[in-house]
């Protein structure tokens, strides 16, 4: 049966003194056939409101077409408790506060803004959401501080834990240290370890069950339901969970390709992780002869900040190295202990560890870079450093020298062996680290419900380690508590809908499976898409790369949109050109609410179209807009390329390639490829926004009126 | 690497810097910001960040060559800066008073440096020489009045208690020694400042006027741009100029200056003044360090109070012996005669050569030493 | 189980942390109070122009971020507000909310007829003094909520100029202060921190010399919505700097001032150098530094942007700023350590690197302080968590995990289970309820 469409138009905000609201109501009820349309100056007041909700009530209506300001805000006010679509209709930002008031082409813009909201009302469905029987376990993947830390606070939150270890040792490296650097008042002596009490403490949990040394054979599934295949010494074990934390850690740099400072041309010359286990293991002497060592020296960076090694900084090794002073002077205090550092790191607090081993007075401290590490004839290595702050050349004799080597991920391919599509581990980002492009969400992964957490993620402290294991417990604790929901995960957390697929209209062409950002569609043999609704971000990139437009959202589809183009009414007239653009509802779309908001202009001939993300942008919709007439189609987007912002990670970058391969088409079609256009644009870029779009109108006009005007 | 040196830190330089006063030096951080508050620092001669780097790292032969710490006077500026409290003037005072140590050939400046019993020690020494040089002898001292008999206590008889001719004599051989002392460890100055750059005579020639302004005046003092380095600069040259006028009288216009009848000579005004300036000058210092008044009083070791002390105790004991004098009571006189001396004499033997006195010599000398090392720089 | 929580979890502060703590928490399930004492959410974030390293907008953040609080019915959004008590066991607190009044209702439709008829002008706190706004004004950066605030203090007595004006009856210049009273499980403190007061640093010259700046009030100027309008322009005459120069540890690192490194500088300084030098392409740039601290992932950023030949870096610490009063230009004494000479270069903006101090006032003494100032970083105790700035000066990466881990701890209350692993130190309080087993290596230890 058709919808009862209610149509409600505000005539505050100077959208009254703007748009005749009297012809826009006619256009409603003539046009689009609302059962009832009402215009009110304050529709966001208590008596609009109460109008709408009143009208709903009694059946009149079902659906709710809301012509009034950005959907951006008054958000609460347009809520009903009817299950029934409200549609928003952008007359206040997009045309009362941007267009010329009492214009006939601002007249016009409103009323193609009504006809295409109501058009894409009329194509809202209702949600169906998912609804499986979702597993609440959590699997930690590593028994390192972060990995402990990861499963006793996610047990301790009630969940289920499952913690799989390939040694047979729990702890990681971090239960080989001897001591740890303080980060607790008064942050001034390297303090004993502890995570001992942790390991135990997780090993006897109720809620943890642990598994070492095991290995992961496989992992199959969607969050909510990972099968995950275990082998623990040849013996199989099958485990169903909801959500993974990748704790696996860093492996130190290989201090054997640290030549160039000396590895290896005497035992005495050693990395801070071989000091760090003589150190626990008892007396440090020489290796070399067992003497006792009465001159150390560290060479901090060794391996990081290095282009030939690794570019980052490891993070912690400054701390690691002060602790490891203190080794030396606890067992002699009459020793001397050198530390030649690019930058000496201590952020925050740690500063205050910093100041106090310097106070030792055999403790010397310089920036400078080690030259060459040599072995005398006496047996005494001879570091040469340039650069120091002694400002020349120095040689120090000394009988130990510890390389403050840096760390590597333990990322590696084959340990979470995900059976995805797009490959087995998870995707990185910079030198192996599977961390975040996102500075405001650092847990934001490519494979929904699988969080890297620790040293894994990127080079961090222990400390920041363990934060890191509890945030990473919390991210996999809520995309279980969504998924039980049949709710999307970040960025469009909440959102019921998910894509289905009229697979028997796919041509296996494997575009959709290719281009997910998260790897979230897998296939059959024949490269038949499968959809996994679970891994789904809700993005649309797959409906935008379908050729055959067999991918649809309940609330958004290549149906809705192109009607909504249909809705914009192209005239034939020369000098009145249209331009569609189809903008990111992200940045591009509060962009240009922005602009409304500092009363910016800009030409009234541009028809704006939110998209969820531009790589959900669907080729067809650009024919349909041509073969209408309408002169040119502008995209606005996220900037993409190494430092992109598109929170799907690529979805202009796609749309523009798309866009290329549209160009080619245009020519043979005897159309201009400048008709098409992809911006990037940031955020906080309002100010520009007006301008882009002028100068997009601009070149329509000099290129002259789209020959597919009026067929 | 030819130009590469091996670095061998003094790990003793480092014990004594520390014990002199350089306790917080190993937190410098090496920031800089003490260098660059410092109004006296200069791009040629940058300090106290590089003296305190050198410290740190025990490097002995980088601190004999430079003098550094001797340009430094102590306005506190760095101190009061110092992002990690460092206390970086406190640290020069020291590296100052270890210098004092290694410029001295007898080793006693050391000794005394970290010793006081052995500070307190070599001045009870002398004091009591004095002593014993004015009651033994039979012909002068107390020994006289058992000769002279009443008469020696009626009125009085300084000319016979001592000897213009020979106190005349013996202040001009003290003076001689202990000036050849100080001049032998100035030497050793000059020496470990120059070794190694090649500085033509003429250089030297040049520069000395620079150095007789200065070791008058101290003037670079002012260059500490603040109102409390000008006060203590002007007090400071005051206390010079009652130094000097006192030394010469008693070392030239003896004679005259020692009077036992209240017939006048003008040196006796001089002998009032610098007295007076004397008096005012060491007690006021004094009272300052009392008061950890700015920061060049916060911290004050043995040495900082024996100088003052006993230049006021000298001065006082003067004044006494010339009011009992004036009164005619010549107990009284001969005993404050004594005690006197028993003050002075210790304060030069110990003071000029060995102790903070020297400094009277040490900074002109590397004023001089630092100009003739830039001008033979320039010229090169 | 299921994810529903006891009580609703109290987050103190609508900053980059506290916004996340929230967020997270919701979409875990659980009820949120969020607290913020200003009129708008957004914190100091909002007043940054780029993130490092990726120079991208916190605007494109917070958008996600508001839009899952106009969706999520779950989250109370309290500005104007500040918590005066707690009282109560961990689990079960009392918490008190005192409410300023903003003057303007849910009924504001930010069509700013009030801010056009106002004849009173405010400080604008948001762009660190910079600028001014009329009395009734709209919060700056993205507002949330969108809606008017007035600032009586602002308002020339008896003027009902913006009552008249209102269409929507908003207006309300008699608001009160409201006090309520909340029973939440666990508490956040996600107050985070302030720039510390560059007055006090006397021999740089702020508050002096008007071209001496903070970085802080650096971001604003680039910021687009700020008060230069994205254009960095000396105060002192309104002109392009042509030599900028950074002072790292501006306050940092500093016994007499803040006596921790504030961990973020670095990075800042060199992301400024980066957009200026974007901007001003004949601008060039010295950053006076004592180390160059620029930890893991960043130190790539930095090293590129150090690449540039006109971005110079001098290690030594400034220790003078004096001013031309003719040009407004300024001299910056400074030795320069590697190269062991000490000289005075003149610069025509200084832009001081002035650090961060913790927002701790009027929290719980529960939470604990610790010597530099900031809460006791290690989380240890049940019931009452600290996230980002306020108990470790971080960047807004690290910043946003440390708030999804305080959203764990407070989770773990809300579901009537506060606990407190060891602050990474010390005894294991887990209150572990089964049988504990051991484990023979080699099997699966299991409880169950």
């Amino acid at each position: 049966m058709p919808a009862k469409l209610g149509v409600y138009i505000c005539t505050g905000c100077a959208i009254g003194e703007t748009v005749d609201t009297a012809k826009l109501a006619k256009v409603a009820g003539s046009e689009c056939h609302a059962a009832v349309c009402r215009t009110h100056p304050a529709l966001c007041g208590s008596e609009g409101r109460t109008q709408i909700s009143q009208d709903l009530a009694a059946g009149a209506v079902d659906t709710v077409v809301v012509a009034a300001c950005s959907p951006r805000f008054k958000a609460e006010a347009f809520q009903f408790n009817h299950g029934s679509v409200v549609e928003r209709v952008n007359l206040r930002e997009h045309v009362a506060w941007c267009h010329a008031p009492q214009d006939e082409d601002t007249q016009m813009l409103a009323e193609d803004y009504l006809r295409m909201g109501v058009a894409r009302a009329l194509k809202m469905e209702a949600p169906k959401p998912l609804a499986e029987e979702i597993s609440k376990t959590v699997l930690v993947v590593g028994g390192g501080v972060t990995g402990i830390t990861a499963a006793l606070e996610a047990a301790e939150a009630g969940y289920d834990v499952c913690l799989v270890e390939k040694e047979k040792r729990l702890g990681g490296r971090a239960a080989l240290v001897k001591k740890h650097f303080p980060i607790g008042p008064a942050y001034t002596a390297a303090t004993p370890d502890g995570i001992q009490a942790n390991l135990e403490a997780a090993l006897r949990h109720p809620r943890i069950r642990v598994f070492h040394p095991a290995r992961i054979v496989k992992i199959e599934g969607q969050p909510g339901m990972f099968d995950v295949a275990l082998e623990v010494e040849s013996e199989r074990h099958a485990i169903r969970a909801g959500a993974i934390v990748a704790a696996t850690g860093s492996i130190p740099y290989d201090a054997a390709r640290l030549a160039h400072l000396g590895y290896g041309v005497s035992p005495n010359v050693m990395s801070s992780f071989e000091f760090e286990r003589m150190a626990v293991a008892g007396p440090i002497l020489r290796p070399s002869d067992g003497q006792p060592v009465k001159r150390a020296l560290f060479i901090q960076c060794a391996g990081s900040r290095d282009e030939n090694h690794l570019p980052y900084c490891s993070s912690s090794c400054c701390m690691t190295t002060l602790v490891q002073t203190t080794y030396i002077h606890d067992q002699d205090a009459q020793a001397e202990v050198y530390v030649v550092y690019k930058d000496m790191r201590t952020p925050g607090q740690y500063e205050r560890f910093y100041r106090s081993v310097q106070a030792e007075p055999l403790n010397f401290f310089t920036k400078g870079e080690v030259a060459s590490v040599k072995m005398a004839r006496d047996g005494k290595l001879e570091v040469t450093v340039n650069h120091t702050l002694l400002g020349e050349t120095i040689v120090l004799r000394v009988d130990l020298v510890i390389l403050a080597t840096g760390m590597a991920p333990n990322g590696g391919e084959q340990i979470l062996n995900l059976a995805y599509r797009q490959g087995p581990g998870l995707p990185v980002l910079q030198n192996g680290f599977a961390d975040s492009h996102f500075v405001c969400f650092p847990y934001e992964t490519r494979r929904t419900g699988i969080y890297a957490a620790g040293a894994a993620r990127a080079p961090m402290d222990e400390a920041q380690a363990r934060r890191d294991g509890a945030g990473a417990a919390m991210k996999a604790i809520q995309s279980v508590e969504l998924a039980s929901r049949g709710r999307a995960l970040h960025p469009r957390g909440g959102d019921l809908s998910y894509p289905s697929f009229f697979l028997q209209r796919c041509t296996q062409c494997k575009r959709c499976t290719e281009e997910c950002p998260f790897g979230a569609l897998d296939e059959d043999a024949k490269g038949t898409p499968k959809p996994n609704p679970y891994r789904c971000r809700r993005c649309g990139v797959c409906m935008g790369a379908c050729p055959e437009r067999i991918v649809s959202f309940h609330n958004y589809s290549v149906d809705m949109i192109a009607s909504m183009i249909k809705a914009i009414e192209v005239p034939d007239d020369e000098d009145q050109p249209r331009v569609l653009a189809l903008v990111c509802e992200n940045d591009a779309y509060p962009a240009l609410d922005r602009a409304g908001l500092e009363r910016r202009r800009y030409d009234p001939s541009v028809r704006v179209i939110p998209l969820r993300c531009l790589g959900s942008l669907n080729i067809v919709w650009i024919a349909d807009a041509l073969s209408r007439g309408i002169d040119g189609v502008i995209l606005v987007g996220c900037k993409y390329g190494d430092d992109y912002q598109c929170h799907f990670t690529k979805g202009s970058e796609l749309a523009q390639k798309r866009l290329e391969n549209v160009k080619e088409t245009l020519q043979r079609l005897q159309l201009e490829p400048e008709r098409l256009q992809l911006t990037q644009l940031a955020i906080d870029e309002w100010g520009k926004l007006p301008g882009v779009l002028d100068g997009f109108v601009e070149r329509m006009r000099e290129l002259g009126p789209n020959p597919y005007k009026g067929f | 690497m030819k130009d590469a040196r091996v670095v061998e830190p003094d790990v003793e330089l480092i014990a004594s810097v520390t014990a002199a006063g350089g306790a917080d030096l190993k937190m410098c951080m090496q920031c800089s910001t003490c260098t660059s508050i410092c109004s006296l620092s200069s791009q040629e001669d940058g300090f106290p960040r590089r003296q305190i780097l050198h410290a740190q790292w025990g490097l002995k032969d980088r601190l004999m060559a430079d003098v550094g710490p001797w340009l430094c006077y102590y306005c506190g500026d760095c101190s009061k800066n110092c992002p990690r409290g460092a206390n970086p003037g406190e640290a020069m005072m020291a590296l100052r008073r270890y210098l004092t140590g290694q410029y001295d050939w007898t080793g006693l400046a050391r000794r005394m440096y970290r010793s006081e019993i052995w500070n307190i020690g070599a001045l009870v020494t002398v004091a009591l020489a004095i002593v014993l040089l004015f009651t033994l002898p039979h012909n002068f001292g107390f020994g006289m009045l058992r000769q002279a008999g009443p008469a020696a206590l009626s009125t009085v008889m300084l000319d016979q208690f001592a000897p213009k001719g020979v106190v005349h004599v013996a202040d001009g051989i003290l003076a001689l020694l202990l000036g050849l002392m100080l001049l032998l460890n100035a030497a050793r100055m000059l020496r470990a400042a120059t070794r190694g750059d090649k500085i033509p005579f003429g250089v030297y020639v040049r520069c000395l006027p620079g150095l007789l302004v200065q070791g008058i005046t101290q003037k670079r003092w002012k260059g500490c741009q603040d109102p409390v380095a000008v006060k203590n600069w002007v007090r400071h040259l005051a206390l010079v100029t009652g130094y000097a006028t006192i030394f010469i009288l008693v070392v030239v216009f003896l004679p005259w200056f020692q009077v036992q009848d209240h017939s006048f000579h003008w040196s006796s005004l001089l002998g009032y003044y610098a007295s007076a300036v004397l008096l005012g000058a060491t007690g006021w210092m004094m009272a300052d360090r009392w008061g950890k008044r700015g920061e060049m009083h916060r911290f004050s070791q043995l040495s900082d109070w024996m100088f003052p002390a006993l230049l006021f105790l000298t001065a006082l004991t003067g004044v006494l012996l010339n009011i009992s004098r004036l009164l005619d009571h010549a107990m009284a006189t001969y005993v404050m005669y004594t005690v006197h001396l028993a003050v002075a004499v210790p304060m030069l033997t110990v003071e000029v050569p060995f102790g903070k006195w020297s400094h009277l010599l040490y900074r002109p000398l590397a004023l001089y030493i630092a100009s003739v090392k830039r001008i033979a720089l320039e010229s090169q | 189980m299921n994810g529903a929580c006891s009580k609703p979890a109290l987050v103190i502060g609508g900053g980059i942390a506290g916004l996340t703590a929230a967020v997270e928490l919701a979409d875990a399930g659980c009820a949120v109070i969020l607290v913020e004492k200003s009129p708008s959410l957004g914190g100091r974030v909002a007043r940054f122009h780029q993130y490092f390293p990726k120079l991208c907008p916190p605007a494109c953040g917070l958008e996600m971020h508001y839009r899952r609080l106009r969706e999520s019915a779950s989250i109370a959004v309290l500005t104007l507000a500040e918590v005066t008590e707690v009282s109560g066991p961990a689990g079960d607190y009392q918490a008190t909310v005192a409410l300023r009044p903003r003057f303007v209702t849910e009924d504001c439709t930010v069509c700013g007829d009030c801010a056009g008829v106002c004849p009173g002008e405010r400080e604008d706190d948001f762009n660190y003094a910079m600028a001014a706004t009329k009395a009734a004004y709209l919060p700056g950066g993205i507002p949330y909520p969108a809606r008017y605030a007035i600032d009586r203090s602002a308002c020339p007595s008896g003027c009902r100029r913006c009552v008249e004006a209102c269409k929507y009856g908003a207006i309300r210049l008699d608001g009160e202060t409201e006090i309520r009273k909340y029973n939440v499980s666990a508490i956040v403190a996600a107050t985070g921190w302030k720039p510390y007061d560059a007055a006090k640093l006397e021999n740089l010259g702020f508050g002096r010399y008007r071209n001496v700046v903070t970085n802080t009030m650096l971001e604003r100027m680039a910021a687009s919505g700020g008060p230069t309008a994205g254009r960095i322009l000396r105060p002192f005459d309104g002109k392009e700097p042509r030599t900028v120069a950074f002072v790292q540890c501006a306050g940092s690192r500093d016994e007499n001032h803040l006596n921790y490194c504030s961990a973020v500088c670095c990075a800042a300084s060199i992301k400024q150098a980066a957009y200026i030098r974007a901007l001003y392409p004949e601008t060039a740039i010295t950053i006076f530094y004592i180390d160059v601290r620029t930890p893991g992932r960043l130190e790539e950023f930095s090293a590129r942007v150090q690449r540039d030949a006109d971005i110079r870096l001098i290690k030594g610490k400034v220790a003078r700023v004096e001013e031309n009063p003719a040009t407004g230009d300024l001299l910056v004494t400074a030795e320069d350590v590697l190269a062991n000479r000490k000289s005075t270069q003149h610069f025509e903006l200084v832009v001081l690197a002035t650090g961060i101090v913790p927002q701790t006032e009027g929290l719980p003494e529960a939470l604990g302080r610790d010597e530099c100032g900031f809460l006791d970083a290690r989380n240890g105790r049940p019931g009452m968590y600290a996230a980002g700035c306020v108990h470790r000066p971080g960047e807004v990466s690290s910043t946003v995990q440390d708030a999804t881990a305080a959203a764990l701890k407070a989770l773990q209350c809300a579901r009537g289970a506060c606990f407190s692993l060891p602050a990474w130190r010390g005894p294991v309080e887990a209150r572990t309820g089964g049988q504990a087993k051991a484990s023979p290596t080699g099997r699966v230890s299991d409880a169950r």
